[in-house]
């Protein structure tokens, strides 16, 4: 069994969390989450604050890049949003946000997300997997098609097509539903492990 | 089945995953295509060649993406490559430095074969960014060494300077999401790029694979176990394996064994109705 005070102190932050599951909702469950938190959000702030120093403060007092003035001001009017009368001010800092982000998405966005996506289904049917993908293509796409005049021409025999797009969505969700309980379990095993293997000390995996 | 109390399963899943972690049954592994492939294009970098990998992942996923960024480290000391750490998020830095500790392992130097640059804010827009103008963003490393005292960054310019980048992203909650890294690395730098994300990322990042919108794609602990075994390292991720496999196995049996019951119970109750 480890004699470290760290693995001491994890080992019991990681059984507090286990009590919520085992136990039910109690006051140990609470600090542990309350320091998870906690701990989070001060290391977000200090990283955020290194960043802000090395990336904006040292270059502008100790190197004298004065263009950096602007950002800097626009980051601080980010914070009149705690003071009502200048609070509209926040929002031209959160205009030039949005905007950015959204001119920068979008310059790759129609490329990457739709044509390429898109071109990638062109396919030629030689094999299973592509049979499969372009046939999913089809029907997927077929189920939302919603405007009247589309609905009416998949009336009757096509109508199979939307049906069939359903199964293939309710397939990849599946895909996906399974994927996440894979990604839960993994965070079990690695709490599990690190109870048997740094805790106790009866497993000597790696 | 209805009226089973779920903390006897937590419990028995508990169980479950524990017992092959404290003794492995040592079950076979199949290794798949995508991890192929990724191996493969790690391989075919070539001596001096720099590598910028991102730790865009928190506490939550180091348990998937550590043992890859691990085995990545690995294969790239192997291969005589430098390598640039960063990160999209916060947390980030602190699991890059910890990777980085197999590097020195290896007889690597700080500074002169790696270097953590640390956290860069902004997300997509701090991607394009450096992307564009690399020391505009990035000034000093995580030690606070300015970037111009750095010999592995000697000659980092911009994105199209690196052989390859790699994120290793938890998804929607980062900054950095994995689409962002597409949209700015390979649409708008056309720089090689591969991603290895966690499972649950796994479906929606796969169509930029098939695409060939980017070079590798590793998911979860599954990818790392198999890269594990492509590099003959076994390591964490190959040890979890057996838990892993345990688990789905009494999961099965018990979505069996639930739908059996509830059918059982819908045929008692009919025959109920009807007598």
């Amino acid at each position: 069994m480890s004699t470290s005070p760290d693995v001491w102190l994890a080992a019991f932050l990681t059984l507090a969390m286990f009590s919520l599951a085992i136990y039910k909702e109690n006051p140990v469950y609470r600090v542990a989450e309350h320091a998870f938190i906690g701990i989070g959000a001060g290391h977000a702030i200090v990283t955020g604050i290194q960043s802000i120093q090395t990336s904006g403060w040292n270059p502008l007092v100790k190197d004298g890049e004065y263009a950096l003035i602007i950002p800097m001001i626009l980051g601080l009017l980010l914070f009149t949003k705690y003071v009502k009368p200048v609070s509209h001010l926040s929002r031209i800092t959160m205009a030039i946000v949005v905007a950015t982000g959204a001119g920068l998405g979008l310059r790759g966005a129609v490329q990457a997300q739709l044509l390429n996506q898109i071109s990638a289904t062109f396919l030629s049917l030689n094999s299973f997997n592509n049979l499969i993908i372009v046939l999913g293509f089809v029907v997927g796409t077929s189920y939302f098609l919603f405007t009247k005049r589309y609905t009416r021409a998949l009336e009757g025999p096509v109508g199979i097509l939307p049906k069939l797009g359903r199964w293939f969505l309710m397939i990849a969700f599946g895909a996906s539903f399974g994927n996440a309980s894979m990604g839960f379990l993994s965070m079990l095993i690695g709490r599990a492990l690190f109870l048997v293997r740094d805790w106790l000390g009866i497993s000597n995996l790696f | 089945m209805k009226s089973i109390n779920p903390k006897i399963i937590y419990v028995l899943i508990l169980l479950v995953v524990a017992i092959p972690l404290v003794r492995p049954f040592g079950l076979p592994m199949m290794v798949m295509k995508p991890t192929r492939d990724f191996y493969a294009v790690v391989d075919k970098i070539q001596p001096g060649d720099t590598v910028m990998m991102s730790w865009d992942y928190a506490a939550g996923s180091d348990v998937e993406l550590g043992p890859i960024a691990n085995s990545l480290l690995i294969h790239l000391a192997r291969k005589d490559a430098k390598i640039v750490a960063v990160s999209s998020i916060p947390d980030g830095p602190m699991f890059a430095e910890a990777s980085l500790k197999v590097l020195e392992g290896l007889g690597k130097v700080y500074g002169e074969d790696f270097v953590n640059l640390g956290f860069f804010a902004g997300g997509e827009s701090g991607i394009a960014a450096w992307a564009e103008n690399f020391k505009s963003v990035f000034r000093a490393d995580w030690r606070k060494t300015p970037v111009e005292q750095i010999p592995v960054l000697k000659g980092i310019e911009k994105a199209q300077d690196f052989a390859l980048i790699v994120s290793m992203n938890t998804g929607p909650g980062g900054y950095g999401v994995p689409d962002a890294w597409v949209r700015q690395i390979h649409v708008a730098e056309k720089v090689p790029l591969a991603l290895a994300v966690t499972a649950i990322m796994g479906p929606q990042t796969q169509p930029y694979l098939q695409s060939g919108q980017i070079q590798g794609l590793l998911i979860g602990l599954r990818s790392a176990a198999e890269y594990e075994k492509l590099l003959e390292n076994p390591g964490i991720a190959t040890a979890q394996m057996d838990a892993q496999s345990a688990a789905h196995a009494v999961i099965l049996a018990l979505i069996v064994i639930g739908n059996v019951t509830y059918l059982l119970d819908r045929k008692n109750k009919n025959k109920g109705a009807s007598a």
